[in-house]
């Protein structure tokens, strides 16, 4: 790769990540574009770069240098002695989520104010803004195309950078990006990188090169090398301590970048030469742009609603809502009840083709009933049976009624839409489901959320020992982006294996379609009447609630705060779901007489 | 600054050698301080407690509905099994289907930073004894779970 081509993916880069902020492309153009610049070099593998300090230097940041104070300390020697990285997993890796970073950052909490993912089949890419536990600004991007993932991770506790030249520039473009600052990572690493590589002696560096990394990373191959590598790092780039006059450690910086180029040295072995210098001087600069955006407090932006996706059922491609009005629980003296439901389906990166819309209704009732006819617009009678040809970006609302009778007493009502769709712009196919919900009286709700299921039976469900799925396998630390045994599961029960307890693992995420109420469950199609108190905070992730009754204890984790206590029967809504973004879920432990069994043997019906 | 490395060319190389070096000394030196040897743990012969969950009953942060198990490593006779609780508290127990642990459920729940103990005479289905198993136990209440599950 030359000079030319790489200012060239600079600008390519800053451009799809504008696109991306603007909505106006796909997760794969991102994700390759983005993997395409960075990754270059590199077959795949964990890419991980931690600050915790961040005094940023102007003026060293046009001889590649720029990051002083580049501390990664303790964790970062950890990991290298474990010889694995523990910020991410395999899986997760360059795939963002709340769980890597806050180890990244070495801290224990994580408090997500901006998040943003999106995947689509093998491409994803992943923001997300907020705090640490020391209240510092912190920041996380990345991007995966199926096994390749890069990530970034850094957290500002130092001073923060004055604007001046360049600087002032990247910051005034930040400050107009609108609420979709993660995205300029990209966009300004990319500018930068295109004005930083411009003044690189290219040809005095490559020459110097082979020595350094012949020398330094061919006697030792594996984690030696990358130790090696980071050191000569170091002072290849020149971050020096005392070349910069900040209080940087060498030494932490240079095993910080180690245990990064650790991982990638098996691929530099390979492939050392250019690619690798490029990435030796290019990475470090994103880094700077990371922590300069940190510094600035630009990105850190309240959620919006729209930004808002249940957790599991979005769609990179379209908004599918629907509204149920009145809303609401209702009592049994209120039938008659006419209920609107309001659709709106909104493209998000242009028009859909082909659009199959479905209807579901399911009611849970002690009497054996189906949902009552709905009535459609005239204009939408078919809308159910017939695909629609095209839906622009403008969108599409329609309305259909249902009314209810006072055989639906103690009754929810499940009311869904599903869709499919092609994506005009690439051919993909979007699909995705929303669900309204009323309910009457106090129906039998077997499942805590109405209508709710597992996204992941890899996942979701229970340990399973004879396929090493579930709560607590080695898949679901990976997913989790968490080393094994980070957290105790059940909760708080000292349980990190089979070997510490019979119940390890047993627990249980139910992902909402729609709703995010919560309702005290039947069990085992018996009412309970449940006692329920505040349990705990789960830090970055919601609070849980704790409900005993009839010998049952059953744990609600995941939840917003505000959930009603005390006496709830079985139907009575006890709160909502935390919002985690994309993520959001309710997970669930629970116990008869005291030893946990596996909930979904008793709830949900096991979906 | 790149200037000035490619003069200094092999003096920062030895430099760096040397670093690495030392390094590499520091790692190995602090990783073997940090290491735990495991030696291979024998099969046991004898009828004897293999764990009690949670492992730690001082401070235990369980949900106070919890049920204490204790595990064995041969199945247990359950005629034998004496459970005595100090101070005094209702309780039930369990037996494990398996027969190799049972669980001490308090009624209807056990009192957050109430010292308990609890004391455990059981013989193996073979008839073989053990010594009185004491468990002492003290709930520490739950303020917050390191619990943080991101898909």
């Amino acid at each position: 790769m030359d000079i030319n081509e790489l200012i060239d993916r600079g600008r390519d880069i800053r451009d799809v990540w504008g696109k991306f902020a603007a909505r106006k492309t796909t997760i794969r153009e991102v994700a390759e574009a983005t993997s395409t610049f960075v990754t270059s070099y590199s077959q795949s593998f964990n890419v991980a770069v931690v600050s915790r300090s961040s005094s940023l230097l102007v003026k060293a940041l046009p001889t590649v240098g720029g990051i002083t104070g580049f501390k990664t300390g303790v964790l970062a020697q950890q990991w290298l002695m474990q010889g694995t990285p523990r910020l991410m997993s395999p899986q997760v890796a360059g795939w963002l989520t709340a769980g890597g970073p806050q180890q990244a950052v070495g801290a224990s909490v994580f408090t997500r104010t901006y998040s943003l993912q999106s995947v689509s089949g093998k491409y994803g890419v992943a923001i997300a803004t907020g705090k640490n536990v020391h209240g510092a600004n912190t920041l996380m991007a990345g991007v995966k195309i199926g096994g390749s993932k890069i990530a970034v991770a850094a957290s500002a506790t130092g001073t923060k950078v004055a604007a001046s030249g360049v600087f002032a520039r990247v910051g005034a473009f930040i400050g107009s990006a609108g609420p979709v600052v993660g995205t300029i990572i990209g966009a300004a690493a990319g500018w930068i990188i295109g004005k930083v590589v411009e003044k690189i002696p290219w040809d005095k560096v490559k020459k110097a090169l082979p020595y350094i990394v012949g020398l330094i990373t061919l006697p030792f191959f594996g984690p030696i090398a990358g130790l090696m590598t980071g050191l000569g790092t170091a002072a290849l780039m020149g971050i020096g301590a005392g070349v910069l006059g900040a209080k940087a450690s060498v030494g932490a910086f240079g095993v910080g970048i180690g245990n990064f180029f650790r991982i990638l040295g098996k691929a530099a072995m390979v492939t050392v030469g250019t690619p690798f210098l490029i990435t030796l001087l290019v990475f470090p600069v994103v880094v700077a742009l990371v922590l300069f955006i940190i510094n600035s407090g630009a990105y850190v932006v309240p959620p919006s609603p729209s930004s808002l996706n249940l957790g599991g059922f979005s769609s990179p491609y379209v908004d599918l809502k629907k509204t149920a009005n009145p809303p609401g629980t209702f009592s049994n003296s209120d039938f008659p009840k006419e209920i609107t439901y309001t659709v709106t389906i909104k493209p998000k990166k242009g028009d859909l083709n082909n659009v199959q819309l479905s209807y579901d209704c399911q009611v849970i009732s002690r009497a054996n009933l189906v949902c009552p006819t709905i009535e459609l617009e005239d204009k939408y009678k078919d809308i159910f049976s017939k695909p629609i040809d095209s839906v622009s970006a403008a969108g599409l609302t329609f309305t259909y009624t249902s009314t209810y009778n006072n055989q639906f007493k103690d009754s929810a009502i499940i009311d869904s839409i599903k869709l499919n769709a092609v994506v005009a712009a690439d051919n993909n196919q979007a699909s995705t489901e929303v669900s309204a919900s009323v309910q009457f009286g106090t129906p039998p709700i077997s499942c805590p959320v109405l209508g709710g299921h597992t996204v992941s039976p890899q996942y979701n469900f229970s340990l399973n020992q004879a396929n090493n799925t579930g709560h607590g396998s080695q898949a679901y630390w990976q997913a989790m982006g968490q080393s094994p045994s980070s957290y105790a599961l059940p909760q708080s029960t000292g349980c990190h294996s089979t070997s510490d307890c019979s119940y390890y693992g047993y627990a249980y995420d139910i992902f909402p379609p729609g709703s995010r109420d919560v309702y005290a469950p039947t069990v085992l199609g018996k009412d309970v009447t449940w006692s329920c108190s505040y349990g705990f905070v789960n830090r970055a992730s919601g609070h849980t609630y704790i409900c005993t009754g009839g010998g049952y204890t059953l744990v609600l984790t995941h939840m917003a705060q505000g959930a009603k206590t005390g006496t709830i029967k079985s139907g009575e809504k006890i709160g909502t779901l935390y919002n985690q973004i994309g993520n959001t879920h309710l997970h669930i432990e629970f116990q008869i007489n005291g030893r946990y069994v596996k909930p979904e043997n008793y709830f949900c019906g096991g979906k | 600054m790149n200037g000035i490395f490619l003069k200094n060319r092999k003096f920062i190389l030895i430099i760096l050698f040397i670093l690495a070096l030392i390094s590499i000394v520091w790692i190995y030196l602090k990783s073997k301080g940090q290491s735990v040897t495991s030696l291979p743990t024998p099969i046991p012969r004898i009828f004897q407690l293999s764990g009690v969950a949670p492992k730690n009953g001082v401070d235990a942060t369980i949900i106070p509905t919890t049920a204490i198990e204790f595990m064995f490593n041969k199945s247990i006779d359950p005629d034998t099994l004496v459970v005595t609780i100090d101070p005094e508290t209702e309780f039930s127990f369990e037996v494990a289907e398996n027969r190799r642990s049972f669980f001490v459920r308090p009624i209807p729940s056990w009192t957050i930073d109430q010292n308990y103990m609890i004391k455990i005479i059981i013989e193996s289905d073979e008839g073989e004894k053990i010594p009185e198993i004491e468990y002492p136990l003290r709930l520490k209440k739950i303020i917050e779970s390191d619990f943080n599950e991101v898909f």
